[in-house]
Formats: C-alpha cells, structure tokens, sequence
C-alpha cells in the first residue's frame, strides 16, 4: 500500500497535468499507476467541500455529546482522508487535503485547549498540525502556513520575526537551486521564497505601524532597515530568477518593491490619488518596455505566450476587470429612490 | 528546481507528442526558452488598478479644486489616448499585444468614470440617470467587438448587470445580499439576457466571447438562486431553480467539455441546499448530517463528472 505517489509517479502527474493529458491514458497510466488527481477548479471545490465536511464531522461530534468531540472529528477526518488517499489512490484532489488538514487543525486545537490558550503555544500546536499535513499530502500551501504560523510561535519581538521571514525566504531561495525529484518539493520552496519576504516586512513594519507613515527624513539609521531589506530581497530574487529562469523569485522581487513602496510613502508630500496614478503611470511604462524589449526573445526569455492557457487563468482576467469597473455615478440623482426598483435599470442604487 | 526532460524524451520517443512539440517541451524544461507573459500581465493588471483607483479618488475629492467640465475633458482625453494602442495593433499584422489590451481595458474604464461622474454632475439624463450604465454597455460592447477585446466586453457585462440594479462589491458577494426576490429576479432576468445577447451575435462572437457571456450568465444566474434560497419565502422556488440551473450547467459541461459549468453546477446547488438545511434546522444534530450528506453526495457527483469530462475531453 503506497502512502504517497512516488516521486517518479508524481512527476508523471506533474508532467500530465502540464501538458493537460488524461493521466488515464497511456503512456502516463503506466507510470501513474491509478493515483487520482483534480484540475483546479474543481480542486478548489472538492477543497471547499471538504472543509465544509469536516465542519460539519465537528458539529455532529458535538452534538452527540461525547467528551472530547474535536478529537473524534479530527480522528474521523483525519481516517476518510487516509481512506480516500489509501484506497481510493486520491492525491491533489482538493477534499482529502481539506479533511487531513482541518482533522490535524483539530487536534491541535484539542491539545492548545488541554494545555492552556496561551498563544505561543497554540501556535506551535498548529504549526506542527499543518506542517504534519502539508509533508504527508505535498501540499505547498499547507506548508507555507505552517511556516508562517511558525514565526509567532518563537515569541520573538516584532523585528526579529520580521529578519527571521527574511532568513527563510534567503535559505529557500538558495535551496531551490537544488535539483529535485518531486516537483512538489519545488513548489514547497517556491511559495517560501514568495511568501517570506512579504511576511517579512509585515512583521518588521509592524514594529512601529503599518497605517501610519513613518518619518525616514528623521528617523535613524537603524529604522531604514524596514524599507531596504525587502528593497535588497527584491534585487537578489530577480538577479536570482532571471539568472535561473524560475518564476518563484521574480514574482518575490515584484512583490518586494511595492512594500518598499509603501513603507516610503510618507517621503514624499504628495497625494494619496498622485501616488498611485504616477506609481501605476511608471509600472505601464515598464511594463510597455520589457513587453517589446523582449517580445523577440532575448537569451531565450521572452514576454510571449508559450504555453497554452489554463481556463483558469483567462477566468481570472476576465474576473479582474469585473472587480475594477464602475458600475454607478458617484452619486445618485436627488429624485432616485436605489435599491427597490423595478427592471429596467430602476435598481441602480448610484452608490460608489 | 525540477526538470521532467526525461519524461518528455520518453513522451516523445514513444509517439505521444510530435517532434516539433517535444522539441519546444525539451526547450520549456531545460530553460533556454523562459516567458514571463504572466509576470508582465500581473504588472499591467496592478497599473490599471493603481491608475483607476487614483483616477476615483480624484473624482471623489477634487471636484471643487479643479471643476467639473475640466475633470470631464482630461478624463476623455486620456481615456481615448489608451485606445490609440489597440487600434494601432489591430491594423498591424502582429495582433494586439498584452500591453493594448490592457491599456485597452483602462481606457475603457476611464470612460465608465467619466461618463458616471459626468451624469452625476450634470444630470443629463435626468430621472433616468442609470441609463448611462446601458450606454456605457453600447459602447464598450462595440469597442469590445470591433477590437476584439475579451477585458473590455466583460466591462460592459459588468456596466449592464450594474443597469439591473446588480451591484458587486465586499458587502454583496453574500448570498443574502441577494435574498430579496426583486434582485435574485433581476440576477435571473440579466442572466436570460445576456445568453440572448449571446444567442443574437453569435456570428460576430468569437469562441471566447461566448465562454465570457456564459460565465457571466451562469453566476449571475446561480447567485440569484441561492440568494432566494436564503429568503424564508423564496426558499422552494431557489431550491428549485437551483436544480433547473444546475441540470442545465452540467448539460452545458458535457457538451463543451468545460469543467467550470460542472463546477458551477455541483458547488452552487451544494451551497443554496445546505444554505436551506442550515436555515431550516438551525443545524441540529439531524441538520449537520443531512449538510454532510449533500456535501459528500456533492463531491462524489462532481468526481465523477470530472472524470467523464477528462475521458471525453481527450
């Protein structure tokens, strides 16, 4: 009985899922040996389903009244994850990541409750529990919240976490220079190297507050630590990721500029409206230069489309610029009664 | 890292892919071809949004400092200035670029602003003032079509579901938001309309303008229904245009072979039931059972469709 594909089995899934094959058919049935796997619309689904699951594993434990109830519908979870992976060969399936992570979770909430609701601790307890089922079901997302909840569990000050992110994201990013048999583990290292940083300077800005613009022009050297470390951690990420051509770290070194970004705002007097639209007047520049500069390909990197694209992605264009249209005058008109009207457009409710 | 060069070799030694796909596989694999198509999308996406977020906020605030005409005609301006680009690309041979559509779609937006903010102020419309979204949906929906522009044409979907009195926003992406039959009447009635629209220009729709429109359709449409399923009066008549829906998405799923209509189909009508049972029995013992039975029942439906999809798909 295997526990999980093995690394050659998950590169064919791997493989399978890049090229968008059925891993039913041949030559990757051979080598996938019957593991199941979802798409991600529906992987997201079964997720959400699964979740729900195990919610609703939680209330009928409780309301059968036995004690200990979280521990039962972790253990229950927890044995139809193992018996949907098990027997059923499911694996990056959505639901049994949803239950083996939330029967983990609940666990660990079991044990926090015996041992006392200090939040150090708790957080510890949920670490493990995440980092125990993002390891078993090669789940980066699941690791990555492990880590992340790892940093307040070390009940350090506010800037030390912050260096402690950045520590982190340095060492995923040197390891993800290594060659590995399991995409999985790739990936694992890939969202660190993203989402560590941006922790990163969470926890250090945080130190003073994040709504509130710090004074650079006078404040000591030691401060401008908060705006340079994601700075420096966005030039290495992208000297890193073009040098390796991975995306991980190019998408780090975009992330990175904008908290810089932000943390520097109050150097400048202008407006909050100003700012953006210069900000975003600059990235369409960038943006107009590196899309020619590299439309030809220039040491094989180039800003065409090389793959075909997943539903998924166009869905979330297309998704994108629904969030961003304006769909109502600023204000309504003084003899429009909104919200109540009949068809015809009389719904509008003019409310920006 | 991660390199599959030697599954591709064995893909392409025994005749799954062809030479010429193998090769750019082989290419992709060994990173001596690299794209950073997404990144740059990802940059455009967040320009566009910086720039309309700065442009509404100049609207809002600033309207005494630099007066309504003016605001109006810089705001034209620059608006029309962003179509220069897709234009131009449409006469070149090349297509147009990820830059001009997405120039594209801020030109658009810009011109939703002004027109709004012109309305607002001048009251040109009168009493009729959300006619101005029904313009706007004209107008994009051309632009969208001569320019071929998929941002664009969902902009005017966006600017007529507006015209329906469908707002979207954090505070009405609940389904209760929807519970009031007026407006999960409405979602319904936007929805028909949009397919008709569909139906009516199918000729002039490309492949991917009909998958926008039945997107659009098929959430507005499930949304409306849960929304009534969470209504005590609505509740037999969600449940069961629920069910309508759903027969009709995963129809619409087995033909085209989009797993999304499944999707749509099996989450939305899991999601209005469960939203009934937990109304109904306040989720007792025998609630919690019967929302973990449809939810199994859910996953296990959607497993299979899934399947069948992917066999047929191939």
């Amino acid at each position: 009985m295997m526990l999980q594909p093995t690394p050659s089995e998950e590169r064919w899934l791997a493989l399978a899922r890049r090229i968008r094959r059925n891993p039913r058919d041949l030559p990757f049935s051979e080598h996938i040996r019957g593991w199941r796997t979802a798409r991600l619309p529906s992987r997201c689904t079964f997720f959400i389903l699964g979740l729900i699951a195990a919610g609703m594993i939680g209330i009928i434990a409780e309301r059968l009244g036995p004690k200990g109830a979280l521990v039962i519908a972790g253990v229950v979870s927890i044995a139809v994850a193992e018996w949907l992976i098990l027997c059923r060969r499911h694996f990056w399936s959505g639901i049994e990541e949803a239950l083996g992570a939330a029967g983990l979770t609940m666990l660990a909430f079991e044990c926090w409750s015996h041992v006392g609701w200090s939040a150090s601790t708790g957080s510890r307890f949920i670490c493990v529990a995440l980092a125990i089922a993002g390891l078993r079901l090669l789940n980066p997302l699941f690791t990555t919240l492990a880590v992340l909840i790892l940093v307040p569990a070390l009940d350090v000050p506010p800037l030390a976490s912050g260096l402690v992110c950045y520590g982190i994201g340095i060492v995923a990013l040197i390891a993800t220079g290594c060659r590995f048999r399991r995409p999985s583990h790739d990936l694992m290292l890939g969202y660190l190297v993203v989402v560590m940083p941006v922790s990163g300077y969470l926890w250090s800005a945080s130190h003073g507050s994040l709504a509130v613009a710090t004074d650079y022009l006078h404040a000591t050297p030691s401060a401008w630590i908060v705006p340079l470390c994601p700075l420096l951690f966005a030039g290495v990420t992208l000297a890193v990721g073009v040098s390796r051509r991975t995306h991980a770290p190019i998408i780090a070194s975009m992330l990175c500029v904008p908290c810089t970004a932000y943390e520097l705002r109050g150097l400048t007097s202008l407006a909050l409206q100003t700012r953006l639209i210069l900000w975003g007047l600059v990235l369409l520049v960038v943006s107009t230069i590196l899309d020619r500069y590299l439309r030809e390909g220039r040491g094989g990197i180039t800003s065409r489309k090389v793959r075909d694209m997943d539903d998924s992605a166009g869905v979330l264009g297309v998704l994108g610029s629904v969030v961003l249209t304006p769909h109502s005058p600023p204000k309504a008109a003084p003899s429009f009664e909104g919200g109540g009207g009949s068809f015809g457009g009389g719904g509008a409710t003019g409310r920006y | 890292m991660h390199s599959l060069e030697e599954e591709m070799r064995e893909l392409g030694s025994s005749g799954t892919l062809d030479e010429a796909a193998v090769a750019h596989a082989l290419a992709l694999e060994r990173r001596s071809l690299f794209s950073v198509f997404d990144e740059l999308r990802a940059l455009l996406y967040v320009a566009v949004a910086l720039v309309i977020t700065g442009v509404g906020i100049v609207i809002k605030e600033h309207l005494d400092r630099i007066g309504p005409l003016t605001l109006v005609f810089t705001l034209a301006v620059a608006g029309a200035a962003c179509y220069v680009p897709a234009i131009r690309a449409k006469s070149s041979e090349g297509g147009p670029s990820a830059v001009a559509d997405y120039l594209l779609l801020l030109g658009a937006l810009i011109v939703s602003a002004d027109v709004g903010y012109a309305e607002s102020q001048f009251h040109l419309l009168g009493a009729n003032w959300s006619r101005h979204l029904l313009l706007l949906t004209a107008f994009h929906a051309l632009t969208a079509y001569a320019l071929r522009s998929r941002l664009v044409l969902s902009v005017a979907l966006t600017s007529l579901a507006g015209w329906f009195g469908i707002e979207r926003g954090p505070e009405n992406l609940s389904p209760w938001h929807f519970a009031t039959p007026g407006l999960g009447l409405r979602a319904l009635v936007c929805s028909a309309f949009m397919l008709a629209w569909r139906t009516i220009a199918r000729h002039a729709n490309a492949a991917e303008f009909r998958e926008i429109f039945e997107h659009f359709a098929a959430n507005l449409a499930f949304w409306g229904a849960v929304g009534w399923c969470s209504d005590a009066s609505m509740r037999v008549v969600g449940i069961v245009t629920l069910l309508l829906l759903a027969a009709v998405a995963i129809r619409r799923a087995l033909r085209s072979g989009e797993e999304s209509f499944a999707v749509y189909g099996i989450g939305y009508t899991a999601f209005g039931s469960s939203v009934v049972v937990a109304q109904v029995t306040d989720l007792g013992l025998f609630g919690a059972t019967l929302v973990l039975v449809i939810v199994l029942t859910a996953a296990a439906a959607l497993r299979r469709l899934h399947d069948v999809l992917r066999e047929s798909r191939i």
